[in-house]
């Protein structure tokens, strides 16, 4: 009987297996000896796979990485010194003397991975698709800058709701609809190689935008048979499987997608008909995933299968990096991590003491930065004084407010002054973070240090992220943990966060004088001019102190020795194609 | 028997779609949307509505659920993965179900051999050093969490081996993955050892009992050996508190152990299930908790037959 049962499962154990093992067996964490690669291969190892390549559905910086690399925008960032250089445009844009109007012209010789040739209509198509309602592009907000984009939006939106298919069939809609993007959104491909953008109001730093990942093209002939009508609802529905499958996505960057297993590897090869293909360095990449499994990474790059990690969470980042471990550098990033104070009448019913800016500066001076990055953090955060990151912004110098550093005497003061001497009558204060071992050290340490300098009670508040977004969303907290990366390479990508309706200012500061600084900006033509009115909105904003900034990100990589050309910048402009990595030497702990 | 199979299989969607429609309100009542992903940002309120009416996400939970079922029974369409778009939740099945179903049938096997020759090893011997033995074995297996075994499986197959045993390349197993048999062999022992300790503590006090009954005193009496009437007879008996035992194991083995796989980085369903959780990707999460019950289901119902056919005495109905 025993056998028979044996017998069985053996039997049933072994067609399964034929089942589950595909063929042939892919090498994931077995070094690929047999495995015949190109030279110039950098093989790159991360905790999460990419979501999705489509350019123009994402916002994480993990997908951006891969879609820089395997899209080009117009213009692109040199990894070296942050500066403009070309793209599929030739150069930088004319832009009119009223700063509305930028035209681009493309290269003749800027190629689809097909060898087609990379179009303005495949630039305002992309663009196009990223403003329909119906693709709900996670990032449309970059577009409406530009003239007509929001209102074809609401337009599409609008029609949608009305769409009566007894009336009207969903091509008619949609042709109808097609016809509106024409004639009102100022995305002009005026012939093959000339796209002509008019801007709803002055936008300085629509160059420093259109080297983004969202506003990457789409292979036009490819991308659009993936859109479906629904006859009942009148919705274009989407066929996002393209952005996934090596033998569908053509793509215009350096590298094209060759092989993509989710949650175990992805393989991008050197794309041949790429224009500046000559200056790839780089015959192969290869991400693999390890999910949520830093040591197996670690352990992995230290026996040499992994040349590169880019990103080691906090907790094991401080470990490698008192380690002293080769290879391992720390990067401060454009992004920082602050409080956010919540500056509404009440919470959850209850009279809010931070409506009064007093009791949010006590708050503000009575945390002691330095002491957080130099005794919880540990990565050498810069201490950060301002919303815009030092130095992540060429020409912009943030403005320093420094009499708003640590200073307990002056904070219990004004505590006392704002009708709270040595935090009598205050209410617990709900501090709110969203579930993170660092995160919450840094909860403790800064509840530790209002209540021993302030003598208020603070009840920390620990939520997973989905949560932690409604709770920030529906207001329900005094102050909120936050943490805010640039997108682009200007004051704005930050600033716009404490600008009155904008979805991620958590904090409810709605400031009329900062917003007419922020308008003024909008429409002033001349940069420096600029510049100083943006600097002025953060002094005026830091002064009200809706938020109080703790400290600029950074991220600890380790960079195996082997591997030269990957300049790190705080940006996620990495110019992978010109990373050149010698086969010769062995792994970094040698 | 008939009857059983027939009332059992007309059950079936009755308790599935009572299970999906517990799992589709559990889901339901967790704040968030699940379209906005861990650490990036919080989406424009307008896209998020966007996005939501993309996905039919913004009905009625009652029209979703219709929607939703009128697509998984007719159409075996289990939608797209909110987390990851452009794939469906199909593919991603078809991609992870097979590989913890191969890792379960071979825990299992790995669970059933040992557990098995333990369990009779010690019987054969009560007393002996031999039970001792097979009991203690039985006892840390069942003690040791699969996450502790795991590791030091790890630890030992993988680190210790290539370190002091450099040319002994047969113990030189892979730190993790999937992809090659080998790599199977240290995650379907640390998955194998639970169900093989409680199998051998079956068998073993299975037999004790068996061995003493009638029936067998009876067979060794007509002149049966030990080993005789133990394989021919008592095994056959004392197995059924192992049948029951593995309806609900493998059910649970083949749909994935999600520790396991994290300790050995597998890409299978136990990690697809809790981030589905953690990303409230619903449209995987009901998907999986369908596949899981279903299998549960029947695993049952073959434990049921099988009981039948094991032990005439047994009526099932």
């Amino acid at each position: 009987m025993v056998a028979i049962v044996v017998g069985v499962v053996a039997l049933a154990f072994a067609v399964v297996s034929i089942a589950g093992f595909e063929s042939p067996p892919p090498p994931l964490l077995q070094p690929d000896e047999h495995e015949e690669e190109p030279d110039g291969v950098l093989r790159f190892g991360v905790v999460a796979d990419v979501i999705t390549l489509n350019p123009q559905g994402t916002s994480s910086l993990t997908d951006f990485r891969v879609i820089n690399c395997v899209f080009e925008g117009l213009l692109a960032t040199d990894a070296r010194d942050l500066s403009l250089k070309p793209g599929v445009a030739v150069g930088l844009p004319d832009v009119s003397d009223d700063g509305r109007v930028y035209t681009f012209t493309l290269r003749d010789d800027a190629r689809w991975s097909n060898g087609d040739p990379v179009t303005a209509d495949d630039f305002a198509f992309a663009w196009r698709r990223a403003i329909t309602y119906d693709f709900a592009s996670v990032y449309s907000e970059l577009f409406w800058v530009i003239e007509g984009a929001l209102d074809a939006w609401s337009w599409r939106e609008q029609q949608l709701n009305d769409f009566d298919p007894d009336t009207q069939t969903a091509q008619e809609a949609w042709d109808a609809f097609q016809q509106h993007l024409t004639d009102t959104v100022a995305i002009e491909a005026a012939d093959d190689r000339t796209l002509r953008i008019t801007l709803a109001a002055p936008t300085a730093y629509f160059s420093e935008l259109v080297t983004f990942g969202t506003l990457m093209p789409n292979h036009r002939k490819t991308v659009e048979p993936c859109i479906t009508l629904d006859e009942s609802t009148g919705r274009a529905v989407f066929d996002s499987r393209y952005f996934t499958d090596p033998d569908r996505l053509i793509s215009n960057g350096p590298f094209a997608l060759r092989e993509w297993k989710l949650r175990r590897r992805m393989t991008l090869d050197a794309n041949p008909h790429y224009w500046d293909n000559t200056n790839v360095t780089l015959a192969r990449i290869i991400q693999v995933v390890i999910e949520d499994n830093e040591p197996l990474l670690v352990t992995r790059y230290l026996d040499g299968d992994l040349d590169w990690l880019p990103e080691i969470g906090q907790a094991l980042a401080v470990r490698l990096r008192e380690a002293d471990l080769p290879g391992a550098y720390t990067v401060p990033r454009a992004g920082l991590e602050y409080y956010a104070f919540n500056v509404r009448d009440t919470v959850d019913g209850q009279p809010n003491p931070l409506v009064d800016v007093r009791v949010r500066r006590a708050l503000a001076m009575a945390i002691d930065k330095r002491a957080l990055v130099e005794k919880v953090t540990r990565l050498g955060e810069p201490v950060q004084s301002s919303f815009v990151p030092v130095g992540a912004v060429r020409g912009y110098d943030p403005p320093v407010e420094e009499d708003l550093g640590h200073d307990p005497d002056a904070a219990r003061a004004l505590l006392a002054e704002a009708g709270y001497p040595g935090g009598d009558g205050f209410p617990t204060l709900r501090l709110l973070f969203n579930t993170s071992t660092s995160r919450e050290r840094v909860a403790v340490r800064v509840a530790n240090q209002w209540k021993e300098t302030l003598g208020i009670e603070v009840a920390t508040e620990n939520y997973e992220w989905r949560s932690y977004l409604d709770r920030r969303r529906k207001g329900q907290f005094h102050v909120a943990r936050s943490g805010w990366f640039g997108d682009y390479q200007d004051p704005t990508t930050w600033l716009m966060l404490m600008a009155e309706n904008n979805p991620n200012n958590a904090t409810g500061y709605a400031d009329p004088a900062f917003n007419q600084l922020m308008r003024d900006a909008a429409n002033e033509t001349d940069p420096p001019k600029r510049l100083d009115l943006l600097r002025q909105a953060e002094a005026k904003m830091l002064r009200d102190q809706p938020i109080v900034p703790l400290y600029q990100v950074v991220s600890l990589q380790l960079v195996a020795p082997r591997v030269s050309g990957l300049h790190n910048n705080a940006w996620n402009n990495l110019n992978l194609e010109r990373v050149v990595v010698r086969s010769d030497s062995g792994s970094p702990a040698d | 028997m008939l009857t059983l199979l027939l009332s059992r299989l007309i059950q079936l969607p009755v308790i599935l779609a009572v299970i999906f429609l517990l799992t589709l309100t559990l889901v339901w009542v967790i704040p968030g949307s699940p379209l906005e992903t861990e650490d990036a940002r919080q989406v424009d309120p307008e896209v998020l509505e966007a996005m939501e009416a993309q996905y039919g996400l913004d009905a009625s939970t009652p029209v979703f659920a219709w929607n939703y079922l009128v697509d998984v029974t007719t159409a075996f369409d289990f939608g797209p993965s909110l987390q990851y778009p452009g794939q469906t939740v199909r593919g991603i099945l078809a991609k992870t179900l097979p590989v913890s179903m191969a890792l379960g049938v071979g825990a299992l096997a790995f669970g059933l051999l040992l557990g098995t020759t333990a369990g009779v090893l010690g019987a054969l011997k009560p007393g002996s050093a031999l039970e001792a033995t097979s009991l203690t074995v039985a006892l840390i297996g069942i003690s040791l969490p699969s996450f502790v075994t795991g590791n030091i499986l790890l630890a030992v197959f993988a680190g210790l081996t290539r370190r002091y045993l450099p040319d002994a390349e047969v113990l030189h197993l892979p730190l993790g993955g999937w992809g090659s048999p080998a790599a199977m062999v240290l995650p379907a022992v640390a998955l194998g050892l639970a169900p093989a300790a409680y199998i051998a503590r079956l068998i073993r006090l299975g037999l004790a009992d068996v061995m003493s009954s009638d029936f067998v005193r009876t067979a060794r009496a007509k002149g049966l050996t030990q080993h005789q009437a133990l394989f021919g007879h008592a095994l056959k008996v004392a197995f059924l508190p192992v049948l029951s035992f593995m309806g609900p194991a493998a059910a649970s083995a083949l749909t994935g152990s999600f520790v396991v796989e994290k300790v050995f980085n597998i890409p299978g369903l136990g990690q697809d299930f809790v981030n589905a959780v953690l990303n409230k990707d619903q449209f995987l999460l009901l998907a999986i908790v369908l596949v899981y019950s279903t299998l549960l289901i029947l695993f049952n119902l073959v434990v049921d037959v099988a009981y039948a056919w094991l032990d005439p005495r047994i009526e099932v109905g």
